[in-house]
């Protein structure tokens, strides 16, 4: 249906009589031509693969959470924390550092992540996004991180147990 | 490196699915459209001189308008004029003379479509009953529409031909001023409009005009 043309033809028509009764003469044509038109699907498809890939990219970024708890959980199964403290390490400085190492490890791989998408591969995701949303969303993913690996490890008492039971 | 392995898969992803999915579609219509042109001979039909079949198709011949004055002195309706009717068996259009005239195609043309001879050929003017304004026509033949059942597939509902296509309340009509109210069939419903090139038209499927140019063929509605 075509109610804008319908609308145009019957305009037409009212000013054909018009014309016609002011000037015996003359004769009027009227019509349009549409501008010629590309679609292209391509933009639709960016966006349901950006969506799709926005999806998986914080799982793939969630990769290390059992790698954090596993080296946790590990001294913890081996004693090593034990010794540690007996040579006189404050707990405050182990977990202070544990959780430097570990966000530090996992903004590295945050950012090699980002690069490859944004430089190399021109995924839309990153380089349609602004760069400090983008930073301080992975950051953000990553403190919490860090800090649930802390909070499961409590619940643990064997790494090989902690790793699978964290892949879940 | 398994955040980097899922870039690329997903990159990879979108690479395949452009090559299959997005070749860039760009077209324009080659001819403008002219309004008020007797299409039915032009569009949607094998012409044997082009040797192939053009993008449109209109169904039907019929086109009516209603026309009303309302406020307007008995010179301004003059002016316009008053429509009677075709009649096809006489080859005679009664018109009173005015500007209507002027809208209808000249008799040799009509003459010459014989696919719209009997069906009534473009536009006709009629005028609602004198108890009845436009609007109050346009509603009660809507209600009596809407009492018919009508399926998907129908191409229209049935008795389409009481709804006019639009309609015109013309205000003041001389040599020097023409104020009018315009009004057009603006139903949602496919069914309610009929294929006649005003309000709606069918696009034929290119693929089985390609194959066989004189077989039926499905339509595509044009959405509004």
């Amino acid at each position: 249906m075509k109610v804008f043309d319908g609308q145009l033809i019957m305009l037409d028509t009212i000013s054909k009589g018009y014309i016609g009764a002011l000037y015996d003469d003359v004769l009027m044509f009227s019509g349009s031509q549409v501008m010629p038109t590309s679609v292209s699907t391509q933009a639709v498809l960016s966006k349901i693969i950006s969506l799709g890939g926005g999806s998986l990219y914080p799982i793939a970024l969630a990769l290390l959470l059992p790698v954090f708890m596993q080296s946790i959980v590990l001294e913890k199964e081996e004693r090593l924390r034990e010794i540690m403290k007996m040579n006189g390490l404050k707990m405050r400085n182990y977990w202070f550092i544990n959780y430097i190492f570990n966000l530090g490890m996992y903004m590295i791989s945050a950012l090699i992540f980002v690069v490859f998408g944004k430089y190399i591969l021109n995924v839309d995701f990153f380089t349609s996004t602004n760069s400090t949303i983008l930073l301080l969303s992975f950051l953000g993913w990553g403190l919490s991180q860090v800090s649930l690996s802390f909070f499961f490890q409590n619940f643990m008492s064997k790494a090989k147990t902690a790793m699978s039971k964290d892949f879940l | 490196m398994t955040p980097i392995v899922c870039l690329i898969f997903t990159l990879l992803i979108k690479v395949i699915a452009e090559g299959r999915l997005t070749p860039a579609l760009s077209f324009s219509l080659p001819i403008p459209y002219v309004y008020n042109v007797p299409y039915n001979y032009i569009y949607g039909r094998f012409n044997p001189l082009l040797n192939r079949t053009v993008a449109l198709d209109f169904q039907s011949c019929l086109q009516w308008y209603m026309y009303d004055f309302e406020g307007a002195n008995f010179e301004d309706q003059d002016f316009v004029g008053k429509f009677v009717f075709f009649d096809f068996s006489f080859k005679n259009l009664y018109v009173e003379n005015g500007m209507i005239e002027n809208v209808l195609p000249p008799w040799e043309i009509v003459k010459e479509l014989y696919y719209c001879r009997r069906k009534g050929y473009m536009p006709q003017f009629k005028r609602p009953n004198a108890s009845l304004t436009i609007n109050q026509h346009m509603f009660q033949t809507l209600k009596e529409l809407n009492k018919y059942k009508m399926n998907n597939k129908s191409r229209e509902v049935p008795h389409l031909d009481w709804l006019p296509d639009g309609a015109v309340t013309f205000y003041e009509a001389n040599r020097n001023n023409l104020s009018l109210k315009l009004q057009i069939n603006d139903l949602k419903v496919n069914q309610y409009h009929r294929v006649n090139g005003i309000t709606r038209y069918l696009i034929p499927d290119a693929k089985e005009h390609l194959k066989n140019k004189t077989k039926k063929v499905s339509y595509k509605n044009v959405p509004l």
